[in-house]
């Protein structure tokens, strides 16, 4: 009944429009006078209207009562009557900060109504950055969120904490929600489904590498990154929103006419400045020494006399080149916006490389006033050339660390010198690890208006990530050998991700008072994740690549599995008066993966707020435009456990007689449930002097507990361990953003932007109190009372200068023995931490923490007429690094080769050396975990300087442009720090592992990059 | 027009709904594809028999029947050395009794034990709700499976008790955990049963197997005859004769001891006297005895060394040769180093003849000329004279000897015996004391079991 009334008032009004006929036209311009191009000019209450040209221009015919609305994103609508006027040219305003909206889960809000704390990141800001990951765009942009590489590996895995890590054993990535559909990042290196850190490969892995799910999304297409972090904003998400969540909304047309982008980047990447090794000279001087130190002659046949600088033979100067092409535009029905992008990126070190084609098409058809449907569709294309990193023994950069400089890279017969321990460093290059994903995420939605401001929702996902592994270890590499003629591996793993989101929205006032917004919603996904790889050696040349080819088949392999969530949701929003805000949200998420007992689990959140700035009784108005008050509490889950970890399990792969058999395999535990992290925040949001200085204060405690830990069974049990809630893990911080227009006159802007968020750490309750170990070589712990992840080791004392010191520790200790049996003067004296006269494995203590006190990002802006110059720093204060790398560089024990730094050892002539003597075999064991391999990670880093010219106007017309831009970008130019490392931003064990972090390896280093681009609009 | 589009959204809604509902909507139900839920693992008389193979496959663990098995009693006794490789971990120092409870090799021991016997409860637990109509290969089928775990369910508790328990005293309370309701996480925690306890176990679970396993058909499987047999090893050991002495004779009838001794390591789990062993063929059932025997230069890292004792005790003997290689010094009863498909003898005919001249020699009324007779059996194979011992214990002291010679490295017999002989001591006086004369509990388990108590003296 209603739709007949409806549409006869449309008939009616599209009658009198016809009769009442007459021309109008004008101009719009923004307030400075500048014309605008593609504002919609409608008629209130109709689809009749058209767009401005790109002067600004429009001519529309109407008649004398109609009203006039103009409309263009990111400024105040405005509507006029148009009475008896022929020309109305209108001065459109620029929205104010608080009329803006902000988008929330399943939804958008007014950010004067928001009560959640929600970090943004306007997709321009990530234009051209030459990073390949969108989640590594994120890093200092937003208080709270911690951003950090793995390594320098193009498109490699990148970690993401917000509000700290708030789990032991699960990943700790916040959740992606791209343009509505939940995306989990993952590792499409590995082969392991329950998102550990474990690699692949025959050879058990690739040393920390690991690739990036998110690799396929073109940033260039990202309208805007929001933060989810109380928990006000991260309930509606429920079981998966512990670690926050990150919106990415893509771009999609507008209404006017056809706009066509065109950028191109190219630039050259160069490795940062690496260690320095000892050359031959001072190779075979501190080797003969450290054998002398042993009690041997050294063997002067040993030393070679060629001189090899290893680290530059395997790095170079890498290439970039990006281009990235997209056109949008559309009508009052059809809306468009699509994209190509290619990005190729070489590696620094030989045999690694990122290749990118991405396409985007987003549609949103206005097939009537109450009805839209539409679809955002990427299809991405990846290809990551990987060697293996991170103390892997067939990894180009360790071995180009230790390789002796002694020796040449090949032999006389053109074969590769090298050992059987690990490969030479150019050798090593020639492994080919190649990972090809491709990704297609599309969606479909409908929306009805089902009364005035009653909408409902579909939207419908697909998403499937496709990786294909390619590996060709040829013959002349270590791994190629110990296989037999070559090694062959081919693997697909394939994730296909359903989703389907049903939504309805409500916005009414009760009276002018009483305003509200109401969601329900109903969510169903499933995930199917299907492997397999088969590998193969003995392959009689170089050109035959194939699995058919080879004459020893090696391992074939194969997993299938899969999960569901169902989830059901609401949110209520209430405003009294503009001055008071409430806001509650509720979730409820049922999950396959979790017990019978708790398969639902139920994640409310409230908030309140207070907009002071509209009390009668505040009387700065002309100081200050915003000041809100915000708090929230709510409860939020982390799922990411094994999707079988509850039930009890048998499997398969075992045999007797030769026929397969099947064994219990995991105990079962029905109330086995989701970790449950509970958030208390409190914020301040405000403005000042026009919204010229805006910011926010937020200030947080989030306690997680059930922490899902392996808890020790009795092994009469039959098993293991078994799966239960146990720890308890508490962050608090404070994060504060400021930003502001320092200058603002004749054309002249200087605007600084900052954020710092301090976080403590700590961990509450673990399984009995007991420790566990955390990945890694025990150079990291986890225990109660302490940071995640802090460092554990010996204390170094000194060096011993004297055998008498050493010998009368050794009369005093009850075995007769202080240290070790070999220890001579040049050695560390460790602390005897418990006093027993003995160094043991309790005379271990925390040695430092991989956790920051603060990180944050400045963003400095200047413009002036066309020019802008804009430099982004980013800095992490008392985060402690840990070096394993030092722990092979830094003792000369072997034949492999050792840091500069080692000229400084202890020698009788040298005993305010910093370096313990050169001694084979280490009988001392100088090198174990302890406090001389940890040192201050702080740094401050330029992360990115850009300089960039837009063209005037008055040239382009001329052309057919509507802008151009050019610019100059370096990226990492300039870093600061106390760390004696190559890179203090590293993390060898990776994305997923929180429990080990600070951790450097010989982790493939980062580098510096230069880029120059253009980008032209049509 | 509206209208239209309207009802078509409706439909389209609705269709997605329909044609998503089966997989989508009903997504909390997802059942692992690479393993099975525990309720549904042993529903069938095919599930049953694949159970079943799991619980064999448990005994072919190197830190059990694939290797710490053999190595054990004889490294803890006197005939087997531990090398520079054995040692490489300070907490096992099995040769010096003194076995640190952390050690690895201790727990795996324990684990493997008590998997072996957990998979047997299982299927023992399971298989009697399959409905009696489901197609069994027989009619009989059925109980044989139970019968087979629960042959292997006493076997695991036997050895349990062997190696952790004071199995020589009937009256101790320091037996083992029995292992006999399929562990969970309600029922994790058991305590030590008593010895008597234990061995009430697992002559019932033996037992059972005697009257209802299969017939003999292969030595990899597990039958009446091989029942009887370990049923007969375990009346010994509780010094039950008569037992012992009927079940051997149901047995020695239906084997044959090769003529050559080498042979049964030739012939392997096809030897005409082989009663039960563990199956090895190299591929996923791999056996690594050769491995931890044979020196670097046959292939092996060679862990285990014989020792001295060993040597002039088999000096001259007519097994040495099948048993011992001088040069290199190694055990060569399991030389496949590249195939690593050696079995492991759990228990052949000749070990039945110990038996029962032992018990012969051990009954309330004595009856030492049949006891020689039956040894003699065994000795006369490789052309031995028979015992001219005139008191019983001069003969058992023949009988233990010949009995370490015989079975060396084949089990940890010489090690039991001397325990259950009450001269273990005697032989290697540098173990003061009899708590020795035990493994302690694996440290694991004191930790996370707050019912078990450790060994005495560890």
């Amino acid at each position: 009944m209603k739709k007949i009334f409806f549409s006869l008032i449309v008939s009616f009004l599209a009658i009198t429009f016809v009769l009442a006929q007459k021309q109008v036209s004008g101009r719009i311009t923004d307030e400075s006078g500048e014309g605008l191009p593609g504002v919609n000019v409608l008629i209130k209450g109709t689809t009749t209207g058209t767009t401005t040209d790109l002067d600004g221009n429009y001519r529309l015919s109407v008649g004398e009562d109609d009203i006039l609305v103009f409309s263009f994103v990111g400024f105040s609508s405005q509507e006029v009557t148009v009475g008896t006027r022929s020309v109305i040219d209108v001065a459109l305003g620029g929205l104010t900060e608080l009329q803006e909206v902000v988008i929330t889960g399943y939804g958008v809000i007014q950010k004067s109504d928001l009560t959640g704390s929600i970090g943004q990141i306007d997709g321009d800001d990530l234009q051209g950055l030459p990073v390949p990951g969108i989640d590594q765009a994120l890093q200092g942009r937003v208080a709270g969120v911690n951003v950090i590489s793995s390594n320098g590996q193009p498109g490699g895995g990148i970690s993401v904490r917000v509000r700290g890590a708030s789990s032991i054993n699960s990943n700790n990535q916040p959740l992606y929600v791209i343009d509505g559909i939940p995306v989990e990042s993952f590792d499409t290196f590995s082969s392991d489904l329950t998102g550990g850190t474990a690699g692949q490969g025959s050879f058990g892995g690739f040393g920390g590498q690991q690739g990036n799910s998110l690799n396929q999304i073109n940033f260039n297409d990202v309208e805007s990154i929001e933060v989810l972090k109380d928990a006000s904003a991260t309930a509606i998400y429920g079981s998966r929103a512990a670690n926050g969540v990150v919106l990415i909304t893509t771009k999609r047309g507008k209404t006017g006419q056809a706009k066509i982008d065109v950028s191109l980047t190219r630039g050259v990447s160069e490795v940062f400045e690496l260690p320095e090794v000892l050359n031959a000279a001072q190779y075979r001087e501190l080797h003969s020494e450290s054998v002398t130190n042993s009690g041997a002659t050294p063997d002067p046949t040993f030393y070679g006399t060629e001189e090899t600088d290893w680290l530059d033979a395997i790095f170079r100067t890498a290439n970039l080149t990006q281009f990235n092409l997209s056109a949008s535009g559309g009508n009052d029905v059809l809306n468009y916006f699509t994209s190509l992008q290619y990005d190729d990126q070489e590696g620094t070190m030989l045999g690694t490389s990122f290749r990118r084609v991405t396409a985007r098409v987003n549609l949103d058809a206005k097939v009537s006033e109450k009805v839209t449907f539409g679809t955002s569709l990427l299809f991405g294309n990846t290809k990551d050339q990987i060697q293996s990193g991170d103390n892997f023994i067939i990894g180009p950069y360790f071995s180009a660390l230790r390789t002796r400089p002694d020796l040449g890279i090949r032999n006389p017969d053109g074969t590769f010198t090298g050992t059987n321990q690990f490969d030479n460093a150019v050798a090593a290059t020639l492994y080919e690890n190649i990972f090809k994903s491709s990704r297609f995420l599309g969606n479909f939605y409908g929306q009805y208006e089902v009364i005035d401001n009653l909408t409902f929702k579909g939207v419908i996902s697909m998403d499937y990530v496709g990786t294909n592994r390619e590996l060709y270890w040829p013959n002349t590499t270590l791994g190629g050998n110990i296989f037999g003629n070559v090694f062959i591996e081919r693997g697909l793993d394939e994730q296909y991700t359903f989703n389907n989101t049903f939504t309805l929205n409500y916005q009414f006032d009760i009276n002018s008072d009483h305003r509200f917004n109401a969601l329900l919603g109903a969510e169903w996904q499933l995930i199917q994740r299907d492997q397999f790889s088969a590998s193969a050696s003995g392959l009689p040349n170089d050109i035959l690549r194939t699995l058919n080819s080879a004459s020893t088949p090696n391992n074939v392999d194969g997993l299938k599995t899969a999960w569901g969530l169902q989830s059901y949701f609401g949110r209520i929003g209430y405003v009294y008066d503009d001055r008071f805000l409430a806001t509650a949200t509720i979730r409820t998420d049922g999950s396959s993966r979790f017990g019978e007992d708790n398969q639902f689990g139920i994640f409310p959140s409230v908030a309140v707020g207070w907009n002071i700035m509209n009390e009668s009784f505040f009387t700065f108005e002309n100081v200050v435009d915003n000041l809100k008050l915000r708090a929230s509490y709510g409860v939020t889950g982390n799922h990411r456990v094994g999707n079988f970890a509850s039930r009890g399990l048998y499997q398969g792969g075992f045999a007797y007689g030769g026929n397969p058999g099947t064994v219990p395999s995991q105990i079962a535990n029905p109330s086995l449930q989701w970790e449950e992290t509970t958030q208390f925040d409190v914020g301040i949001d405000f403005g000042l002097f026009g919204s010229r200085v805006q910011g926010a204060i937020d200030y947080y405690i989030k306690t997680s507990k059930d922490l899902l830990l392996l808890a020790p069974l009795p092994r009469s049990s039959g098993f293991n361990n078994v799966n239960r809630n146990i720890g308890e893990v508490e962050n608090k911080g404070l994060e504060i953003e400021l930003s502001g227009d320092v200058i603002n006159s004749n054309g002249f802007r200087w605007n600084l932007a900052g954020n710092i968020a301090f976080n403590d750490n700590e961990i509450v309750a673990l399984v009995d109190g007991n420790d566990i170990a955390a990945t890694g070589f025990g150079q990291s712990i986890i225990r109660v009372g302490e940071d995640l992840g802090a460092f554990l080791g010996h204390s170094v004392e000194g060096i011993f200068q004297t055998q008498a010191e050493i010998d009368a520790l050794d009369a005093a200790a009850p075995s007769g023995l202080y240290q070790a049996p070999g220890t001579a003067p040049g050695d560390f004296r460790f602390r005897d931490i418990d006093g027993d006269g003995e160094i043991t494995a309790d005379d271990r203590i925390i040695t430092g923490s991989p956790q920051a006190d603060y990180v944050g990002g400045l963003t400095s802006t200047t413009s002036w007429k066309g020019i802008s110059l804009s430099a982004f720093f980013q800095f992490s204060q008392g985060n402690d690094v840990i070096s394993l790398l030092n722990q092979a560089h830094l003792f000369l024990r072997d034949a492999n080769n050792v840091s500069t730094r080692v000229l400084d050892r202890w020698t009788p002539e040298n005993t305010n050396g910093t370096i313990p003597r050169v001694v084979q075999g280490d009988p001392n064991n100088n090198r174990r975990q302890s406090d001389f391999l940890v040192e201050d990670g702080s740094y401050i880093r330029l992360k990115t300087l850009r300089l960039a010219y837009n063209l005037p106007e008055s040239l382009l017309t001329n052309v057919f442009l509507t802008n151009a831009t050019f610019f100059a970008q370096g990226t990492n130019l300039l870093t600061i720090t106390d760390y004696s490392g190559v890179d203090p931003e590293i993390n060898t064990f990776g994305i997923n592992n929180s429990s080990a972090m600070g951790v450097d390896g010989s982790t493939y280093p980062g580098s510096k990059t230069y880029t120059f681009g253009v980008k032209l609009g049509f | 027009m509206m209208k239209n589009i309207i009802s078509k959204f409706t439909y389209l809604v609705a269709l997605v709904f329909s044609i998503t509902s089966c997989d989508l909507y009903d997504n909390l139900d997802q059942v692992p594809a690479q393993s099975l839920s525990n309720e549904t693992a042993i529903t069938t008389p095919g599930d049953a028999e694949a159970a079943l193979l799991g619980t064999y496959s448990s005994m072919n663990q190197t830190s059990y029947y694939g290797r710490m098995h053999v190595v054990w009693g004889p490294n803890q006794f006197i005939y087997l050395g531990s090398t520079t490789s054995t040692t490489r971990a300070s907490t096992f120092d099995s040769e010096n009794n003194n076995v640190n409870p952390v050690d690895n090799t201790l727990l795996n021991t324990w684990d493997n034990i008590y998997e072996l016997a957990n998979r047997a409860t299982n299927v023992i637990d399971a298989v009697p709700l399959i409905e009696d109509s489901a197609p069994f290969s027989s009619a009989t089928r059925k109980n044989e499976i139970i019968a087979e775990a629960r042959f292997l369910r006493g076997l695991a508790h036997f050895d349990a008790l062997r190696f952790f328990g004071r199995f020589w005293d009937q009256t101790s309370d320091a037996g083992v955990p029995l292992r006999i309701v399929p562990g969970n996480t309600a029922n994790a925690e058991l305590p030590r049963s008593t010895v008597a306890e234990v061995y009430a176990s697992i002559t019932a679970d033996l037992d059972f197997a005697v009257a209802n396993a299969p017939d003999f058909s292969a030595s990899h499987l597990v039958s009446k005859d091989a029942a009887r047999a370990i049923r007969a090893r375990v009346a010994l050991y509780m010094e039950d004769y008569t037992t012992a002495i009927s079940l051997v004779d149901q047995v020695v009838g239906n084997f044959a001891l090769e003529t050559n001794y080498g042979d049964i390591f030739t012939n392997r789990l096809g030897s005409s006297e082989v009663i039960f062993g563990m199956f090895a063929n190299g591929t996923i059932e791999q056996s690594s005895h050769a491995f931890f025997f044979l020196s670097a230069a046959t292939g092996g890292r060679q862990d285990y060394v014989p020792t001295a004792q060993f040597l002039s005790l088999i000096s001259g003997d007519p097994r040495e040769a099948a048993s011992v290689s001088l040069a290199p010094l190694e055990v060569i009863k399991y030389p496949s180093i590249t195939a690593q498909d050696d079995p492991t003898y759990i228990i052949r005919l000749a070990e039945l003849h110990f038996i029962k001249a032992e018990a012969l020699a051990r009954q309330a009324a004595p009856d030492l000329s049949a006891a020689q007779d039956e040894l003699f059996i065994v000795s006369n194979r490789v052309g031995l004279l028979r015992s001219t011992a005139t008191t019983v214990a001069a003969f058992l002291d023949e009988l233990q000897s010949e009995k370490v010679k015989e079975l060396a490295f084949e089990g940890s017999h010489s090690w039991f015996d001397a325990i259950r002989l009450g001269n273990a001591r005697t032989i290697k006086p540098s173990i003061t004391s009899d708590d020795r004369l035990t493994l302690p509990i694996p440290q694991v388990e004191l930790d996370a079991n707050p019912a078990i108590l450790q060994s005495d003296g560890y």
